[in-house]
């Protein structure tokens, strides 16, 4: 083979340090290899294997830039590969951080639309007995929120998720102190309902930045070994 | 008789007759009419409506000779009351299982008669036993099998409670049961009291006063006199402190510990410093301060114990009180049971990104469904999670017909054997901490089935946390954790500690 | 303050049942995740497909690189160069290239040893054949001009870092070998000769006076008696003295008559004709005028060598042809081998053991002969024709030493006589015979006595004084060390690659030179 030997051996040190990452992926869908070593182990290889991975694709190129379509198409996915997965290293340090302090209770992604609808449920139980003005500014203002989690960036900061819908203190001065007691507790309502969102948005972050990662990286695979064999069948 | 009961009579039938599983039961009736109740001398100083109450949990059953009625090591929930025949209990010596936790309260087994290893005791008609086991929650020590054929009242704990609770006369002469029988025994081993000169603990055990405490009882209450030592025999204590026009909470003991040393050795001290309330179901040793005190006299190695424990208690109320939050923690930790708790499954919220991983490994393990679900209490950006913390005192062990639940030793795993279990549920609704959960199978009990009710009904089994005990990684929920957000902590000074370091306060520990 | 919070009720306290286990189930298997793998794997499959149908049908758009400006058009086709798992072989680049690989095997590496490599580690993996593609890449874009190999593959066998680092001195200095070239001669002498009769200030046009440069400027003419020296030497200038003719058994010269008897057709002595040039004395014989290799001296010398030296016919065979085209000797050869194949047949029947020796060291040389008919360019080991003292007393050559020794005066002056021959001269004589030297690139920049400054020119040039001997012979190698070279050629001045002055496929002209 004419390749020169160092290029050939970044080659294949990438490559291996390909597979180690593989190993992660392979270690979170089949717990039952515990014996194999602890998740975290197998987390941070990924992620240093990641890093080293891109220090020796660079060697490999020789510090170069590919010379053709398929390389062009390798070296993007790869870097894409890297990037996103340094960012997603960084959103899992950061969104933990954001979400804790976010929110004063612990929700499933998955129960998530439960909740939503009991606290819609409890919500409309209170307002049936109200007042008709409580109950049209709830119709009005309220009622959208409270119909399916969102996404918002709003909900993740204390302040504007105590913010109340316009008008809530004009309603509530000209209420009397029961009726006023019955709008704030649909006002904790609706401020629950905030905190499931910052719940739904910072876990859909992390759930669609795996959507940005992964098939790119299988697809890099793919690749991947595809460029193997070109190489040694020409 | 109302529908409900009816229904709980019918599960309790069934629950009885899974004892059938036993060999030696001969005959097994429940659910007597009150003038058929009242022919028991136990029972006949009570009315038709009590009776008719308690009657579900209440159950005569015949025995064969040289049936085994429990082994050492039990947890029952049953008082047995010797109609008629004769009944030997031995003391085996209990093999030496080395605790997988490090207790840190007295372990105290039900040592119901004072006996020596190897020795063996018949008892006959009128005699009670089984009882203390069941108020306190605590492991048989001994071994009952049945000499002659015997008729049992089979006492259940609700009955067994009321039962105390309605008829004076009944508690005295179970104190006084107890009293004879295992009093002196405690009190030999008690920490505080151990080593005393048996003439001491005799003369102790002369003035006692046992108290039955519900949840939310107040034992001492800060500012009246003290007249007493008290000595918790099972249960736990909350202490706490007025600050302010509020209280926070200062402290707390579990069984084997004891209240207002401090208040009897300083003489100025007249008044409680703390207010104690009982946190679940308790039992207490009530000692009267004259006696104590003279006692005291003579025992100088006490007075020393004494003043040490004095000394941290001083230290610990200290501390909590210039540092709110850690009152806050030991009110969390008190309400969420993590003073009973030997192994708490802890996920740090900041670190965790909600990936379900743990979950994951433990279904995994576990063929497919999970032990634990990833929800529960927050606090400080931890999550206390809903999976099993192998009690010190587990209340789940009570109840259960089949035994399928149980723990080897006293230092060890809960674990329930899901070929035993019939998924009854009592485990699941005794467990405070809603730790335990029943799932289908998805097949049919088969026609066969012993308990009766249960043929042809879809089949459950209660499954909880164990540990992960035949694995050598440990648990699986800690090891499938990509960032090490999974900890499992023993109880509430490592939960404490952890805060700590995991938050990053500076705050001086509280002495253990 | 938010209410309170969800999960502290006891809504499904002990009982997972069916629907609440979804849930669960939903976040054990993972359906996302495995969503995300099959898009991913589609897309892989989809990639993998497209690239695989270019490779074998189409574009190649999986080519490693562009291709160089003079391979562009087999871009589309890669089994012009590549073979199905062997790379790109050399047989492949043969069936253009057809000089790189024919019989020859001039590119091969086995050849590259002929070069006289001593310093080169033969133990490596590539001592067999390296691939062309090992020193010449492809694929590294359209400016890439393939000859230009960089130094670092050959510093990979050779133990040096640059021309600057490592490189030996030039093997004529480091062995310092002498200029063999039988012939006495200063240059001193004649550069101000010349110079003072063409009136020359500058004594560069001197040595342009004899050396002559080839067409192509990179070297020079060989130096011929005809060109350079027959201006001033010999002719009118010389004569013979008079020399007893052959009798009998006495050394003697030959008349021009009794050559021209003898002569055979095709012959040089059968062209030459002079009478004017003799003149007879009472049994001597005198030429008045004696040329550069005079047919009559040479012929005479012939005939007393035979006398002497049996089997000197070969000697003449090398002489003669030595300068000769390839094409012409090969004619002599063939008649020699005729000759002595002739000689063998017919002392083969003798069966005495100096008749078989004789008839044994002839078929040697015949195989010899053979050799060289075969392989002109093969080094020459003239010890193997050197010739034999046969079974002739030394009285005989003492005898002959008067007829030779005036019979050569004139040569005398230049050439050595040795054994009745007259030595031959080298006259091109290669002492770079690993590298290319371009003196046209070189002139522009240094003058001819900048760099040959071996014998002191300008110390004596204007001057009267003679030069000591050693200072100035036809010995001394007069070219410079490495040194001279490498102050012009560093990294940052004139170019300092391997490929500069060092062909790694020389072409068949310089075979002669380079494989001595």
């Amino acid at each position: 083979m004419t390749t020169p030997l160092p290029v050939l051996v970044f080659g294949i040190g990438a490559a291996i340090s390909m597979a180690a990452v593989m190993a992660y992926s392979a270690r979170r869908s089949r717990p039952q290899v515990r014996k194999l070593g602890p998740a975290r182990t197998y987390y941070r290889v990924h992620v240093w294997g990641g890093l080293l991975f891109l220090a020796l694709l660079i060697l490999h190129m020789s510090f170069h830039l590919p010379r053709s379509g398929f390389g062009f198409i390798l070296w993007a996915a790869s870097i894409w590969v890297v990037v996103t997965g340094t960012l997603g290293w960084f959103l899992q340090w950061l969104v933990p951080k954001v979400l804790t302090p976010a929110s004063s209770f612990e929700v499933n992604y998955e129960r998530i639309p439960e909740f939503v609808n009991e606290l819609r449920g409890r919500a409309e139980e209170v307002v049936a007995r109200a007042e008709p003005r409580i109950q049209s500014y709830y119709s009005q203002q309220m009622a959208s929120e409270l119909a399916a989690p969102r996404m918002s960036a709003a909900s993740l900061f204390a302040g504007a998720r105590g913010r109340s819908t316009g008008g809530v203190d004009l309603l509530r001065r000209t209420l009397s102190p029961g009726d006023a007691a019955v709008l704030d507790s649909l006002c904790q309502i609706q401020n629950s309902k905030r905190e499931v969102d910052a719940h739904y948005t910072l876990q859909r972050v992390l759930r669609g930045w795996l959507t940005i990662h992964l098939p790119v990286a299988i697809a890099l695979v793919g690749l991947v070994v595809l460029h193997i064999f070109f190489v040694v069948y020409f | 008789m109302s529908e409900t009961i009816v229904m709980m009579a019918r599960q309790f039938d069934d629950r009885w007759s899974s004892l059938t599983a036993r060999p030696g039961l001969a005959e097994l009736s429940s659910l007597r009419r009150p003038d058929q109740l009242r022919q028991i001398d136990l029972l006949r100083e009570f009315d038709d409506d009590f009776l008719r109450d308690i009657s579900p949990d209440l159950a005569i059953a015949t025995w064969e000779p040289q049936a085994t009625l429990f082994k050492a090591g039990t947890y029952l929930d049953v008082a047995f009351y010797v109609l008629d025949g004769t009944v030997d209990l031995e003391l085996q010596v209990g093999d030496a299982h080395r605790p997988i936790f490090a207790t840190r309260s007295v372990p105290l087994a039900t040592e119901d008669f004072n006996l020596a290893p190897g020795e063996s005791l018949r008892i006959g008609a009128g005699d009670v036993f089984g009882e203390i086991g069941a108020m306190n929650g605590w492991p048989q020590a001994v071994t009952a099998h049945t000499a002659t054929r015997c008729t049992l009242l089979q006492i259940r704990l609700p009955a067994l409670r009321k039962l105390k609770r309605k008829s004076k006369a009944l508690k005295q002469r179970m104190d006084q049961v107890y009293r004879e029988r295992t009093l002196r025994q405690h009190l030999r081993s008690t920490p505080v009291l151990q080593g005393l000169a048996p003439e001491l603990i005799d003369a102790l055990a002369a003035h006692v006063e046992l108290v039955s405490c519900q949840p939310g009882d107040v034992v001492a209450r800060e500012g009246s006199p003290v007249e007493h030592l008290i000595l918790v025999r099972s249960g736990s204590l909350r202490m706490s402190q007025a600050i302010g026009t509020g209280e926070i909470a200062v402290s707390y003991v579990s069984k084997g510990s004891t209240v207002g040393e401090s208040e009897l050795l300083v003489d100025e001290m007249a008044t409680w410093e703390v207010t104690a309330t009982s946190v679940g179901y308790s039992e207490l040793v009530r000692i009267p301060r004259e006696d104590f005190l003279r006692v005291l006299k003579r025992a100088p190695e006490l007075e020393k114990r004494l003043w040490a424990i004095a000394g941290e208690r001083i230290k610990e109320i200290a501390s909590r009180r210039a540092h709110l939050d850690r009152a806050d923690l030991l009110d969390f930790s008190l309400a969420k049971g993590l003073t009973q708790a030997n192994s708490v499954l802890v996920i740090d919220l900041e670190t965790c990104t909600r990936c379900d991983d743990c979950v994951r490994g433990c279904a995994s393990t576990h063929g497919g469904t999970p032990r634990f679900v990833r929800e529960g209490e927050v606090h400080e950006g931890f999550l206390i999670a809903r999976s099993c913390y192998h009690c010190q005192d587990p209340t789940c062990l009570v109840g259960c017909p089949t035994g399928a639940i149980s723990r080897t030793n006293i230092g060890d795993t809960v674990a329930i054997d899901p070929a035993v279990c019939i998924g009854c549920g009592s485990c699941a609704e005794n467990c405070q901490y809603d730790s335990i959960v029943i799932h289908d199978l998805g097949v049919t009990w088969g026609p066969d089935a012993m308990p009766r009710h249960l043929r042809g009904q879809p089949r459950s089994v209660a499954s909880k946390c164990d540990l992960c005990r035949e694995a050598p990684e440990g648990p699986a929920c800690v090891s499938s954790c990509p960032h090490g957000a999974a900890i499992r902590v023993a109880g509430a000074e490592e939960f404490d500690v952890l805060i700590q370091t995991k938050r990053r306060r500076q705050l001086p520990l509280v002495p253990a | 303050m938010a209410e309170i919070p969800p999960n502290n009720r006891r809504f499904d306290k002990g009982f997972f049942t069916r629907e609440r286990f979804a849930v669960a189930a939903k976040y054990l298997a993972m359906p996302n995740r495995a969503r995300l793998f099959k898009y991913g794997g589609i897309a892989a499959l989809a990639l993998a497909l497209v690239f695989l149908a270019d490779a074998f049908i189409g574009r190649a758009s999986f080519i490693a690189g562009p291709l160089s400006a003079r391979h562009a058009l087999f871009a589309k086709n890669c089994s012009s160069c590549h073979t199905a798992a062997h790379g790109a072989p050399n047989a492949n680049c043969q069936s253009c290239h057809q000089k790189s690989a024919g019989e020859r095997q001039v590119y091969g590496f086995a050849k590259h040893y002929q070069y006289r490599s001593a310093d080169v580690d033969r133990s490596s993996p590539h001592s067999q054949e390296m691939t062309c593609g090992t020193c010449h890449r492809e694929h590294q874009g359209r400016q890439n001009t393939l000859q230009n190999v960089a130094d670092n593959k050959c510093v990979g066998c050779h133990d040096m870092r640059s021309f600057h680092s490592g490189h030996p001195e030039f093997e004529f200095a480091r062995k310092k070998i002498p200029n063999p070239s039988n012939l006495t001669f200063q240059h001193i002498l004649h550069v101000r000769e010349v110079m003072k009769e063409q009136k020359l200030s500058n004594a560069e046009n001197a040595c342009l006076s004899c050396h002559t440069p080839k067409p192509d400027g990179r070297t020079f003419q060989p130096l011929s008696y005809a060109k350079a020296c027959d201006r001033c030497h010999l002719g009118e200038t010389e004569s013979t003295p008079y020399m007893p003719l052959k009798s009998g058994g006495r050394p003697g010269v030959a008349t021009l008559a009794e050559i021209r008897k003898s002569a055979s057709p095709g012959t040089q002595w059968a062209e030459y004709w002079n009478a004017d040039e003799f003149s007879e004395q009472g049994g001597a014989v005198k030429k008045r005028i004696v040329y550069h290799a005079d047919p009559w001296v040479l012929y005479n010398l012939q005939q007393i060598r035979h006398q002497l030296y049996p089997g000197a016919e070969l000697a003449d065979l090398i002489n003669t042809t030595a300068e000769l085209p390839p094409e012409q000797a090969r004619t002599l050869y063939e008649e020699a081998t005729g000759t002595l194949q002739k000689q063998i047949e017919s002392l083969r029947g003798n069966q005495s053991p100096d008749v078989q020796n004789e008839v044994s060291s002839l078929t040697q040389v015949l195989k010899l002969i053979q050799q060289r008919i075969d392989e002109p360019y093969a080094p020459l080991d003239e010890t193997k024709f050197a010739v034999t003292n046969g079974d002739r007393s030394g009285a005989d050559e003492r005898a002959y030493a008067p007829v030779i020794d005036s019979l050569t005066k004139p040569c005398q002056l230049c050439h050595t006589v040795q054994k009745a021959t007259i030595r031959r001269v080298k006259t091109d004589l290669r002492t770079m015979v690993r590298a290319e030297f371009d003196h046209r690139a070189h002139v522009l920049h240094a003058k001819c006595l900048d760099c040959h400054n071996v014998i002191p020119f300008r110390q004596y040039l204007g001057t009267d004084d003679k030069p000591a001997p050693s200072q100035d012979n036809a010995q001394i190698v007069n070219l410079p060390t490495i040194e001279k070279c490498q102050s012009c050629h560093t990294s940052k001045a004139a170019p300092a690659t391997c490929t500069t002055c060092h062909l790694f496929h020389p072409d068949r002209e310089h075979w002669a030179s380079l494989t001595r």
